[in-house]
């Protein structure tokens, strides 16, 4: 009898065994995964920035973006990395009080460490870096397209790092980290980025964009405004469709796996704070969100790019609270945030500031709405897992207080480094050469060598 | 660095591993010299073509 009991206590240890493996196997793969899908949202930008350049600039638009998420790679596996795990308490770098934050912990994100390379002991750092990494890129993006036709490459690259790899970084610590003092003090809520990636990006831009100035031959001497239109409008749809398939890796890596010895639950799955969710919840409020931010542009453009813009728009409106919505609800924020976006960048315009593909308002005014959105329709959910009183609720007031600091971490730094490249005339083509075209300057192919003609308004 | 084990198999290798020349630090270093060596050079490419367009 004692035999057959140890005999059954053995292979219950082994199943067990095969178990944590299979767990440990799936979770290494659902990250692992996140990241080529991500890397969609890179081609996605890649056809959608080169569509919407003019037929001189095509090639130069496309450099610029491959160099961005070059460079974001390794600077984010230097510093970026670190400064996720070391800021979420501010600067003083102290450990939260989850625990999982500050100076020391954050040792192990070094680049010299044991867990920043190959370690057979642990199958999560890599995957996790590289979700990561494949974040930042996306910030870069995102500015990348705002600023076409006329910034200097290496100044752009500059300014990229300091985006993807430290400000957006900054914000997803406090914003993002359990131990964050946006979510712990205020229970600021932002599950899908719309804030600490969409609005922080979208801003950096608009900061960028003042010291930039506009394309030559965009404003008219009264301040009328010109259409400089995109040299290749498919290939610029094309390209939204697949940020937005790309869309579904980002989301995907914002959900913690059940089961590991770093997951909140071993039973179901959580968001980054460590509250409940399902993969299901995010199923519903995509599709919704997107449906719903493609009719809002179409009922006020009818223009196919404002209403690709607009599906973007939609999920981004919806981003914050896409673990938490109900569907219905999400198509109706997404189809605010589509029907919004048109007009807030003909304001934009308006204001002489020349976003050549909308980022500022698809990214930095509808991620804000999107962080706002929920202080509206969705206050009162505990932000972290605990027993109510004891844990920080979400509130209109916190995510208005959180949607301000995004802003700020966008628009300040971005403003502020850029004007130095301008001082140190790292900034701006010069003048003939951005009349000439950057390709004929400084590419030494041309993007159509024969048998397709510029149309009207490409060599403007 | 080399093989970091001591047994010169992989049956009972554990943790980190690093079997290359030198040492992590020294790699880092590197990889931060060619990035920063390569925004230089770019930016003196980009600034001659500027040059030669007429500015």
């Amino acid at each position: 009898m004692e035999e057959q009991v140890a005999e059954l206590m053995a292979k219950v240890a082994e199943l067990e065994a095969k178990a944590n493996v299979t767990n440990t196997v799936f979770a290494e793969a659902y990250y692992y995964l996140t990241i080529p899908l991500m890397v969609i949202i890179h081609a996605g930008f890649l056809a959608y920035e080169m569509g919407a350049s003019r037929q001189k600039n095509v090639l130069a638009s496309g450099i610029k973006n491959i160099l961005a998420f070059a460079f974001m790679v390794p600077t984010f596996y230097y510093f970026g990395w670190w400064v996720y795990w070391a800021f979420p308490t501010g600067i003083d770098f102290s450990a939260g009080p989850v625990g999982i934050s500050g100076a020391e912990y954050a040792a192990f994100a070094l680049p010299w460490s044991e867990s920043a390379g190959p370690n057979l002991s642990d199958n999560s750092t890599g995957v996790f870096w590289g979700a990561f990494t494949l974040f930042a890129a996306t910030t870069a993006s995102i500015f990348s397209g705002a600023v076409i036709e006329r910034i200097q490459v290496v100044g752009f690259v500059i300014l990229a790092i300091v985006l993807g790899s430290f400000a957006w970084v900054v914000a997803a610590a406090w914003g993002w980290h359990a131990d964050g003092w946006l979510v712990q003090e205020w229970g600021y809520h932002d599950f899908g980025a719309a804030g600490l990636v969409h609005a922080v990006a979208g801003f950096f831009a608009l900061g960028v964009l003042i010291n930039l100035g506009p394309r030559i031959g965009k404003f008219n001497p009264d301040g009328t405004a010109n259409d400089i239109g995109a040299h290749n409008m498919p290939f610029t749809l094309v390209g939204l469709m697949l940020i937005i398939v790309g869309f579904w890796g980002f989301l995907m890596a914002c959900v913690i796996v059940p089961g590991e010895a770093w997951s909140w639950y071993s039973d179901k799955w959580a968001n980054i704070y460590g509250t409940p969710m399902t993969l299901s919840a995010l199923s519903f409020n995509i599709l919704m969100g997107f449906s719903g931010g493609i009719i809002g542009a179409w009922m006020i453009t009818r223009n196919p790019f404002w209403m690709m813009s607009g599906a973007l728009g939609g999920i981004i409106s919806c981003a914050s609270g896409l673990d938490i919505w109900q569907p219905a609800q999400a198509m109706a924020v997404g189809f605010i945030g589509g029907a919004v976006a048109a007009p807030a960048a003909r304001m934009l315009e308006s204001m002489k500031i020349d976003d050549a593909v909308g980022a500022v308002t698809i990214h930095g005014t509808l991620g804000i709405w999107g962080v706002v959105a929920v202080g509206i329709f969705a206050s009162g959910y505990p932000a972290l897992q605990g027993d109510a009183g004891t844990v920080a609720t979400t509130t209109f007031l916190g995510q208005v207080i959180g949607a301000v600091v995004m802003f700020l971490l966008g628009f300040v730094p971005g403003y502020v480094v850029s004007l130095i490249l301008k001082k140190v005339g790292l900034l701006r083509v010069g003048e003939a050469a951005e009349i000439q075209g950057l390709d004929m300057t400084k590419v030494p192919v041309q993007a159509y060598p024969e048998g397709i003609a510029p149309s009207a308004n490409a060599t403007q | 660095m080399g093989w970091p084990f001591n047994d010169a198999s992989w049956n009972d290798a554990t943790g980190a591993y690093y079997a290359a020349l030198g040492t992590e630090a020294l790699w880092v270093a590197i990889s931060v010299v060619i990035c920063i060596a390569s925004l230089v050079v770019g930016a003196k490419h980009e600034n001659d073509a500027y040059r030669k367009a007429g500015n």
